[in-house]
């Protein structure tokens, strides 16, 4: 009987929540159109060609890193780490294909130091059960410390030519290698998370890690693993952005595009609460961000208001998410 | 000062709750110097009428007259102005301060010069000063996390006593306490019943009533059913007034069932809970576990499965004719396991029905290499489970937030029947549906079993437990007091055994 009272009290807010529910694309995908379309219409040489693949070459270095927060926030995390465990990679790995002119020595390092970061936070989020957003933030600043000692903050230059060339080369002339990375890699994550058997442990052990546990799904290998495939997403941007920028440096990714990542991720339809989120919709909603600084960039807006604007509309996609949730 | 007589008078109290009669026209007077014993089973209604007395729930007519003063308690904030204390069955403190601090919490003395300070010394004093009073050797200095519960108890009670507290109430106090600290409470109590106050103690266990109450009272169903000095009623009558000699009617048909062992645990050990649990699962037979709240009954289950560590203990499977001794996590994988609370450990709330169905199961419909999830698969046996149990849904891909708690249950039993295991442990499997499916359930446990499942079987409901189980045993203080099988399996005697009645 309370129910009921409860259920028609706020119908409203359900209607809500239905509408902006985690599992369908309607949201990420309609905003992405309609923002397209007024930018189109209204910001100057944003319809350029040159300006749209400026864009997808931008989704595309961005697109590693919110496909593994994807992966990490379905299972009910989240990786603050991602973003400078990429310079900490490639300076390691730059560092020795410069050394060795062996480029396979040098991606393989990237994935390698990637990797360990990314067992860093799995072994003491799942298995030791600490709080994700401490584990990954410490990280976060244990990555950059050690990339800048490792470097003593030098850029490092002389990238072999094959590298540079493989990564920073155009298809038929025309679709950028990274573009053509990322579209491999959303279509196999997206295969994963939603045919196989470990998708399906990531989507419930976020949905109710106890209900998981007594199902007899292992909640704690689901959780580490997430943190590796962050982990070789960040040592996948490492190697392609290299080659883009054909050096590597201490802060190869910047701390707003973090923000841009998990803003990102949740709009394409992931809570923080977890057990939602899917590649394609994250795909979308970096879409919708990434387009959103291309906008300020043309409009010649001021960097800091753009970060103003950037990390309202973070915290507004996050009230929306508290929203869906309760 | 002299020492004047209080009186506490409850009257004509009743109270509903949208579709339950928790209080029908109940009254009570407690005097001071007396302890009054509040007696009856879960669900009777001595904590709704506690909690009217706290302000927690203002009645919805009656009244309350402390010293021939008609007082209003809408609120806890009224209770604690008029003296009186309530000492929860979960403690209510602050586990990184002191003692002193706790006790003094809501009145912290200040420093004479500067009044923006605590005086630190004041307040160890005056704390002092209060445990003396109760007999207690706590040390006020120490930290609230190093007490064990009786201290942090006691430490409760002394706050009481320190905001100047006449009417003292205890729900079900013992309940995590070990024997030593049972009595160095009763000496407090007792203490306090010298001080003159008026103090009530609900409780489970005739046994405590017996020993340190003067006057009880039962209540049953939201009404008075007796009342009267401890020392004039039998024991044997009590309880008869308790269960009520009406509710005999569920009976146990006896089931003749195999003798062959599936399960056997020897000697399960996890702290103050479970001191020592060994038990044995036959085939096809339903074991009910029958204990009143805080017995362990919950905690022994998720020990024993490995979802909460266990310090001792020794768990043997039999199959295929033979013995092998496995870890609670191997248990689990065999088992089902149907959960006390739905919302918390039993559902993936905004999931469709049918992931929520086949997620105990999904080994089972992922094939290849790649561990393909085969969906199809999983939607048809998830619809035949919904037409099988007769799951009121939509549709299989409705979310389950939207279905009634008896079909969510259903689910549930679908999620375990999926996996067909041969053992399967119920807990409070019927709690909070509605008639029908607690019917349905009830013949789905009996079908089970008597297709070769081996059914533990967990409920705070009598009448189930009677009716379902062919062996009950009684669990009492995380011990397993009695074992009861044929005639024995009835309501008299399991509540008896409960209650704390030696056999």
């Amino acid at each position: 009987m309370i129910d009921n009272i409860i259920s028609t009290r706020f119908s409203f807010t359900k209607k809500i929540k239905r509408l902006i529910s985690g599992n369908n694309l309607i949201i990420p995908i309609s905003i992405t159109i309609i923002a397209a379309i007024i930018f189109s219409l209204t910001v100057p040489n944003f319809s350029n060609i040159r300006n749209i693949l400026n864009i997808f070459e931008q989704l595309g270095i961005l697109g590693f890193l919110a496909v593994g927060m994807t992966f990490v926030m379905i299972a009910g995390g989240i990786d603050l780490s991602s973003y400078t465990v990429v310079s900490a990679s490639a300076v390691v790995g730059a560092t020795f294909m410069v050394a060795t002119e062996n480029v396979f020595l040098g991606c393989g390092l990237m994935m390698m130091v990637s990797v360990f970061f990314g067992t860093l936070n799995g072994v003491a989020i799942a298995y030791l059960r600490m709080i994700p957003f401490i584990v990954t933030l410490s990280t976060m600043v244990l990555a950059q410390g050690f990339a800048i000692w490792f470097t003593k903050a030098q850029s490092i230059y002389g990238l072999p030519d094959i590298f540079i060339e493989i990564f920073s080369g155009r298809l038929f002339n025309f679709i950028p290698v990274p573009a053509i990375l990322i579209l491999l890699v959303a279509i196999i994550c997206s295969f994963i998370l939603s045919m196989t058997l470990y998708g399906r442990w990531l989507y419930l052990t976020g949905e109710n890690e106890k209900t998981a546990e007594v199902s007899n799904i292992n909640i704690q290998f689901a959780k580490f693993t997430t943190y590796i495939i962050s982990g070789l997403m960040a040592g996948i941007t490492a190697i392609v952005l290299s080659a883009v920028v054909e050096t590597s440096t201490t802060s190869m990714v910047r701390d707003v595009r973090l923000m841009d990542v998990i803003a990102a991720t949740v709009i394409g339809g992931a809570s923080l609460k977890g057990g939602s989120g899917s590649v394609i919709g994250t795909m979308f909603g970096l879409l919708f961000i990434t387009m959103l600084g291309n906008v300020f960039n043309l409009l010649g807006v001021s960097p800091f208001l753009a970060m103003i604007i950037k990390g309202s509309v973070l915290v507004a996609v996050i009230g929306l998410d508290v929203l869906r949730t309760r | 000062m002299t020492i004047n007589k209080q009186k506490l008078e409850m009257l004509n109290i009743t109270k509903n709750f949208p579709g339950v009669e928790a209080l029908n026209d109940v009254s009570i007077v407690a005097n001071s110097g007396e302890i009054m014993g509040l007696v009856g089973v879960n669900g009777a209604g001595k904590s709704t009428l506690m909690n009217v007395l706290g302000g927690i729930y203002p009645s919805d007519s009656g009244k309350i007259i402390l010293n021939n003063n008609h007082i209003q308690l809408q609120s806890p904030n009224d209770a604690a102005k008029n003296g009186i204390s309530f000492i929860h069955q979960d403690l209510l403190y602050f586990a990184s301060q002191t003692v002193a601090e706790n006790i003094y919490m809501t009145d912290l003395p200040k420093n004479d010069l500067l009044p923006f300070f605590i005086s630190k010394s004041k307040i160890i004093e005056k704390s002092s000063q209060v445990l003396d009073m109760l007999g207690s050797d706590i040390n006020p200095n120490s930290l609230i996390e190093e007490l064990s519960t009786g201290e942090k108890q006691i430490v409760e009670i002394a706050r009481a006593l320190a905001t100047g507290s006449d009417i003292v109430i205890f729900d079900e106090p013992t309940s995590s306490l070990s024997i030593k600290e049972k009595e160095k409470l009763f000496k407090v109590v007792r203490k306090l019943k010298s001080e003159n106050k008026i103090i009530v103690y609900i409780s489970h266990f005739l046994n405590e009533i017996q020993e340190l109450c003067d006057t009880y009272v039962v209540l049953r169903n939201g009404r008075l059913v007796g009342s009267g000095n401890v020392a004039d009623e039998s024991k044997n009558n009590i309880i008869r007034m308790i269960i009520g000699r009406d509710l005999t009617a569920s009976k146990n048909i006896f089931k003749e069932t195999s003798n062959e062992t599936i399960l056997e645990i020897n000697n399960l050990v996890q702290g103050n809970l479970l001191q020592g649990i060994d038990l044995t699962l036959n085939k096809g037979e339903v074991l009910g576990l029958w204990g009143l709240m805080g017995s362990g009954r919950t905690e022994l289950i998720r020990t024993m499965l490995g979802l909460d560590p266990m310090e001792s203990g020794e768990i043997y499977l039999y199959q295929d004719s033979k013995t092998k001794k496995i870890s609670p996590k191997q248990l689990l994988k065999q088992c089902g396991y149907v959960t006390e609370s739905r919302r918390i450990d039993g559902l993936f709330i905004s999931e469709p029905v049918w992931k929520n169905i086949t997620s105990g199961n999904l080994n089972h419909y992922s094939r290849g290499r790649l561990n393909l999830m085969n969906s199809n698969a999983e939607m048809q046996s998830a619809q035949d489970h919904i037409e099988q149990l007769k799951i009121k849904t939509p549709s299989y891909s409705t979310s389950i937030e939207n279905l009634s708690g008896g079909n969510q249950q259903k689910a549930i039993f679908s999620r375990w029947l999926d996996k067909k295991p041969k053992i399967l442990i119920l807990d409070e499997p019927t709690r909070g549906v509605d008639v029908g499916a607690k019917q349905e359930i009830g013949s789905l446990i009996t079908e089970l079993a008597r297709d070769g499942a081996s059914i533990l079987l967990v409920s705070s409901e009598i009448e189930e437990i009677v009716s379902l189980s062919n062996r009950v045993l009684v669990l009492r203080d995380g011990v397993i007091v009695h074992e009861a099988s044929g005639e024995g399996i009835n309501e008299v005697n399991l509540m008896s055994v409960a209650l704390g009645k030696e056999q």
